[in-house]
This record gives C-alpha cells, structure tokens and sequence, in this order.
C-alpha cells in the first residue's frame, strides 16, 4: 500500500468519526436543550473529539510535499498516531473550544445580571459557598462595620473573616490553641479526623498530634484580657457542613470570659 | 462593562509607568522587540507600584493607589527624559511586534507561524473571558491573597491589626503582598472588591508570559515558526485551562503562582541571555526580576536561590576566563534581587509569623540524617504528577526523554547555565520536601503541581533549544549552524 492510499483511508476513517460524533453532539444537545447545555459532561467530550477530529482532518490540505525532510510515509504515521492520540487521550489543546464556549456564555450571564450561583455551574469552591452565603449576608446584615466578632467554628475561618471584613473576626483563645494546631502544621480541620495525620512524626518533632496543654486558668485570664482589649460583643458559631446548625449572638463581654 | 474598561486603562497606566524604568533598565541595548519590552514594562510597573506603596506604608502609616500614579508619571517622565537629553548613542529604540515585522520568509515556516499565533490568540481570548466568567473565589485566592487587598482597599495599609495582631484571623498573613496590592488597585478604582474582574490581572500576566517567550526564543537561535510554536506549547499546557477556567485550578494557589512563575522566568532568561551576550540589560532583567519574584510569593527565595546556583556553575566552571569577575557578577545578582525586594522585607518584619514554615530551622542534623527516608515517597508523587499528561502534557516526559543527550551537551560546557538551573531548581525542591515541617503527604498533594507550574517555561524554553538543534521543518543550511555553532553555556 503507498503512502498516499494509506493516508486517503485514514482520512476516510477520520470523516466517519466526524460526522458519528457530530450526530451525538446534536442528539446530545437536544436532549439536554435547555437545561444547561454547556454544563453537560458528555456534551464536553463531544465537543473536545469534534474539534480534534476537525484538526486532524484539516491536515489533508497541508502541501505535505512541500516538506523536503517528511516523506508520506512519516505522514502518514502521524496522522494515524495524531488520531489514536487526540481521540483517546484528549490531552486538552483543543479544549480551549469547550472552554471558549462555556465563557461566552457565562460572561454573557454576568453582564445580564445573572447571579453567581445561576453561572457558576461546576465552580467546586463556589458552589461550596453559595448555600452559606445566606448566612453570611445575614451576619453582615446584623453586625456592624466596626464590631468585633469572636469565631467558634470548623475549617473555614479564614474565608469567614474575609467575607465579613471589614468586622474583626478572632479566634477565641482556647481555639487559638486548635486553631494554631492546625495552622502551625499546616493541616486542614479534615486532617484532625484522619488517625494517619494523628501519627507521631519520629522525623518531625515539630509537628504536634495534639494541641499544646496550656493551664485553664491561664487560658481564661488571656481569654478575659483578649475580649476586653479587642472589645468583643459578639460570637459566631459556624458549622460549614451544616450552615442551619451556625448561629450569631450578641453578648456580654464580661459572659464571654467567664467560662 | 466600565469595569473592564477601568481594569484595562489601569494595565496600560501601569504598563506606562513600568516602560518608563524599562528605558532606563533597558539603556545601551539598541532595537528591543515590543514582545520584550512590553511584558517587562507591565512587570516593572507593577513592581514599581508595589515598592512605592509599600515604602509609603512603612514611612507614612498608608499606601494610597494615587501615590503609585503619581510614582509612575514621574518614572516615565524620567524615562521619557533620559532618552531625549541622555548619550543618543545608548538611546533605547521601541521596536514593534517582530511577530508580524518579521514573520519567517519561507512559504511553509510562515503558514506554520501563523497558525500557530491564531491558536495563541485564540487561547488569549479564552483565558480573558474566563477571567470574566468565574470568580476568584479558590480557598487560598480569597482567605490569602484578595483579603489582604481588601485590607489594604480599607486600611491603606498592611500594618494595621488585621496583620499584626495574631489572634486576628488571617492566613498565612506574611506572605509576599505585590500581587495583593495589584488586586487593591483594581479594586480602589472600580469601586469596591469584584471578584471577577480582578482576574484580568492574571489572564494579562498570561499574555505577558506567552510574550515574552516568544520574544526570548526568538531571540536566543530559534529561528523559523519555532518560537511561535515554542509560546504555542505553553498556552497549549492544559493546567493553564485548568487555572484560568477554575478559581483555584490545579495549582491550589489562587492563580499567583502564574506571576511567580513570569517573574522567575525573566529572571532565569535574562541570565541566560547575559552569560551568552554580557550586556548590561540582561543582568538587569536577572537581578530585578528575582527581586519581584521574591515580592510575589515565599518560593521566590528558591528562585534567587537557583540563579544563584546557576550564575555560580557558569562563574566557576563554565570555562569564561574570569573567575573572580563573574563569581562577583554572580553574587551581585542575588543582591540586586534582595535591594528590588528590600521595601517588603522592611514591612515584613513588623507582621507577626506564628505558624510553623520555617525551612532554616529544619537543617538539623537528627532531621538531616532522617530525611532520605522520605525519599520514595516524594519521588513517587512528583513522578506520578509530571507523568500526568491530561496536565502537562508531554512536556516532563520529553524533559525526562532529553536527559540522555542533554547529559553529553552539559559535560561541553552547551546550556551549560539553564541546564545547571534547572538541576539545581529540582533538587533545591526536592530537598524542601525532604526536610518539610509541614504534613509531608498534604504538602506534596497540595503543591507538586504549582512547583511544577513554576519551572514549565523554562523546561519548554530547553526543550526547544533541544529540538532547534534537530528541526525537521528548518533548512539544512541553518542546521548545519545550529549543529555546529553552539556557543558556550
């Protein structure tokens, strides 16, 4: 078989696969219409191959001839491994195809006034968060600009205290041991519940399995000093898994020292 | 849509105020392509921008946006001056996009060339549009980076209590504040913290790094499309899709690590350029550029650290005659950097550090002699992250491939300076995890893929050294040079 015979047959190959893939894509997009195409895991695919496959057959009208160092044969090959590559593989290039599609869409939806969660389909981050925002509007809500707020929470104070900027949020200082804990070494609160990361380290004497041990009394006394310093009037208990479960109060700074 | 607008007028401003340090770094230089001295006045500007407010907060209590633009004005007036009143013969000549000045001349070189900037653009726009698209909203990007912008947007300051005072909560409030206080402009003139056009920042730094690429590979022998086909490689990376079209992407960093990785490699290039050609700009480029790499984030210090390395192995082994000038040379790099970072190291020491990343104290003997214990483990994961082609593609895996014959090229002396950098930037890495304070399975897992974001340039700028040497599409008149002809280092 020359050169050229075996290219023709795999450009061939390579116009069935288009237009097999291009009849599921408007399948795929028909059932999913209008739900929200775009989002569609599977339409992705479709569009990732679709485009590939676009690409590979776009190298038929390449002047191949014209490469003095390339002869048909060597054509041929990488066309062939170019399709088992790009089909198989989808090693993202041509992604940007999906990519582009999906931003258009969105920064449409953001210019027309569309709210986050509404766009933000498959942002894993933000999509955490939406559900949580209505209690952080209602904290903003209730709280004043200048107040300071006391955290008693899970893992996520540092995001807590940036949405409620500019409220101070502190960390109350027999959390402030936890809280350190988990800073000073890194781990995530997640981390506390997996027995691997409670393991000593015989190599890393520096990371604690457990909180240094401070004396009650001292711990209130440094409590009693840090609320009244900072004046402290407010508490926010947050559970980010269980956002019904998280609350805010008003207190008496004196009540919130004593233990 | 004003927004855009705003952010956009604020890219050139800063782009303006950083061209006019660029006419001074670049002084003595001659012609300078647009896709080298944009990108680099974009950067100067907004190192600039950094080092004046951070001076204005240490000195005054607050760091007003204003004061940056008045700093700019009067950088380009002096920039502007110099090259009016200063030796014409040292004058600085803007050139234009040699993309489209002088694209390749052959028939197929050219259609390959301009292929490949469609699919660059095309890329470009894409990123710029996922930056519209989705917030900033990754854990690290908001509890690290855009809250201390939106401290900075209120206070005027990092020297406030939401920095120093240590019960306040706040992650990781020492680290590096450039990027920050880039965010605190865009927020400052569009009127309050907007989480989406903020990202524009990023997808700019990502057109400025495919610039400057470009313009590098151009300039450093690969002629014909490769160079075009060189800056097509990065933008093709898929971690770059990922970054720019997820908040956090696959970096976990909040997309800084991109500024790191520009600063790092301009920095590493202008070295490279200055061992092969000695002219002054290029040393400039290496000092200064380190310097913002080291106001970008903490792994700017192992970035100072490797040119360093680099800079050394050529003074000392690269056969250049003058031992004690380039050894001098090499060290007054490093200094550069620390002097362009000094504003920040200043601030620094006013913030409290309670937790515990404090790789010094690591270099004790009982943690030493222990830590090749560790060795399977991190090379397993690193193994397992750079073969991992639906993220970067083939581009470790033909690193790793090169290696046979990269061994042979660094024994003559050929790369001998990015090929040393880049051994030491890998061990110095390695190295960390060995001796990491920090849970070594969570540091592994959550950093492997920005470490190897921050040498992917380079490793594509050596590969395509590597293949400018075996070009099947270049002349055979060009190859025998290219064979031939390799400078030293």
């Amino acid at each position: 078989m020359s050169a050229e015979r075996a290219l023709g047959i795999a450009m061939r190959v390579v116009d069935v696969l288009i237009a097999v893939v291009f009849v599921s894509v408007v399948a795929n997009a028909a059932n999913t219409w209008p739900v929200y195409i775009v989002g569609d895991k599977l339409l992705a695919y479709h569009f990732k191959a679709l485009f590939w496959l676009l690409v590979v057959r776009s190298a038929s009208v390449v002047p191949w001839q014209r490469f003095p160092v390339l002869p048909p044969i060597r054509i041929a090959a990488v066309v062939v491994a170019g399709i088992v590559y790009l089909l198989f593989l989808h090693t993202l290039i041509l992604t940007n195809f999906y990519s582009a599609v999906v931003a258009v869409m969105h920064t449409r939806a953001a210019f027309k006034g569309a709210t986050d969660a509404e766009i933000a389909i498959d942002i894993t981050e933000h999509n955490k968060w939406y559900p949580r925002m209505s209690f952080v509007i209602k904290v903003q809500e209730l709280v004043p600009e200048d107040a300071a707020i006391a955290y008693i929470g899970d893992q996520r104070p540092h995001i807590m205290s940036y949405l409620l900027y500019p409220r101070r949020v502190y960390a109350l200082p027999e959390m402030q041991t936890t809280l350190n804990q988990s800073i000073q070494d890194n781990w995530t609160w997640s981390h506390l519940e997996d027995p691997f990361h409670k393991q000593e380290d015989p190599q890393n004497p520096r990371r604690r399995p457990t909180p240094p041990d401070l004396a009650p009394e001292r711990i209130q006394a440094e409590m009693r000093r840090m609320i009244a310093e900072r004046k402290i009037e407010w508490v926010l208990y947050y559970d980010s898994l269980y956002t019904d479960k998280s609350f805010i109060e008003r207190v008496d700074p004196a009540t919130l020292a004593t233990p | 849509m004003t927004g855009v607008v705003i952010v956009f007028l604020y890219l050139i401003a800063v782009s303006a105020a950083g061209m006019g340090v660029a006419l001074i770094v670049f002084r003595g230089a001659g012609r300078v392509a647009a896709e080298v001295w944009l990108p680099v006045s974009f950067a100067l500007g907004l190192g600039l921008q950094a080092m004046v407010l951070l001076s204005a907060m240490v000195a005054f209590g607050a760091g007003p946006v204003w004061l940056a633009g008045v700093a700019g004005l009067v950088a380009l007036g002096a920039g502007i001056a110099l090259q009016i009143k200063g030796d014409p013969a040292r004058r600085v000549d803007l050139g234009g996009f040699q993309m489209f000045a002088n694209p390749p001349a052959d028939g197929n070189q050219r259609a390959l060339h301009f292929a490949a900037f469609a699919l660059i653009a095309f890329f470009v726009v894409v990123v710029y549009l996922n930056a519209l698209s989705y917030p900033f909203t990754s854990y690290d990007g908001r509890a690290i980076w855009s809250y201390k912008a939106k401290v900075m947007l209120h206070e005027q300051s990092i020297l406030g209590e939401a920095f120093t005072d240590p019960y306040r909560i706040h992650y990781h409030r020492d680290y590096p504040v450039l990027v920050p206080i880039a965010m605190y402009a865009i927020y400052d003139l569009t009127g309050g913290v907007n989480e989406r056009l903020v990202r524009m920042l990023f997808s700019t730094f990502f057109l400025m790094q495919v610039l400057f690429l470009y313009g590098m590979l151009r300039r450093i022998g690969t002629g014909g499309a490769l160079a075009m086909v060189g800056a097509l490689f990065y933008c093709a990376t898929p971690f770059r899709d990922d970054w720019s079209e997820r908040d956090g992407g696959a970096l976990n960093s909040g997309a800084v690590d991109i500024p790191l990785s520009f600063f790092a490699m301009v920095s590493v290039l202008g070295f490279l350029l200055f061992w092969r050609e000695r002219q002054r700009w290029q040393y400039l480029l290496g000092g200064v550029f380190g310097g913002l790499a080291l106001m970008t984030k903490s792994e700017g210090v192992v970035i100072v650290a490797v040119a360093l390395a680099g800079n050394m192995a050529v003074a000392l082994f690269g056969r250049g005659g003058a031992i004690k000038r380039d050894v001098a040379l090499a060290i007054g790099g490093v200094l550069l950097s620390f002097a362009v970072a000094l504003p920040w190291q200043i601030a620094k020491s006013g913030i409290p550090n309670f937790y515990d990343e404090d790789y010094g104290a690591q270099f004790r003997p009982d943690i030493l002699l222990g830590a090749w214990q560790r060795l399977g483990v991190i090379l397993y994961t690193i193994g397992k992250e750079i073969v991992f082609i639906e993220k970067w593609n083939w581009y470790w895996v033909a690193l790793i491939a090169m290696v046979p014959a990269a061994i042979p090229a660094w024994l003559g002396r050929r790369e001998f300076f990015l090929d040393s950098l880049l051994l030491a930037w890998l061990s110095i890495y390695l190295f960390v995890y060995m001796v990491s304070p920090l849970n070594l399975v969570f540091h592994l897992n959550t950093s492997t893929s920005r470490l190897a974001s921050h040498l992917l340039p380079l490793v594509l700028v050596r590969l395509i050294l590597f293949w400018a040497a075996r070009n099947p599409f270049d002349t055979p008149a060009r190859l025998a040079v290219l064979r031939g002809g390799a400078a030293p280092c």
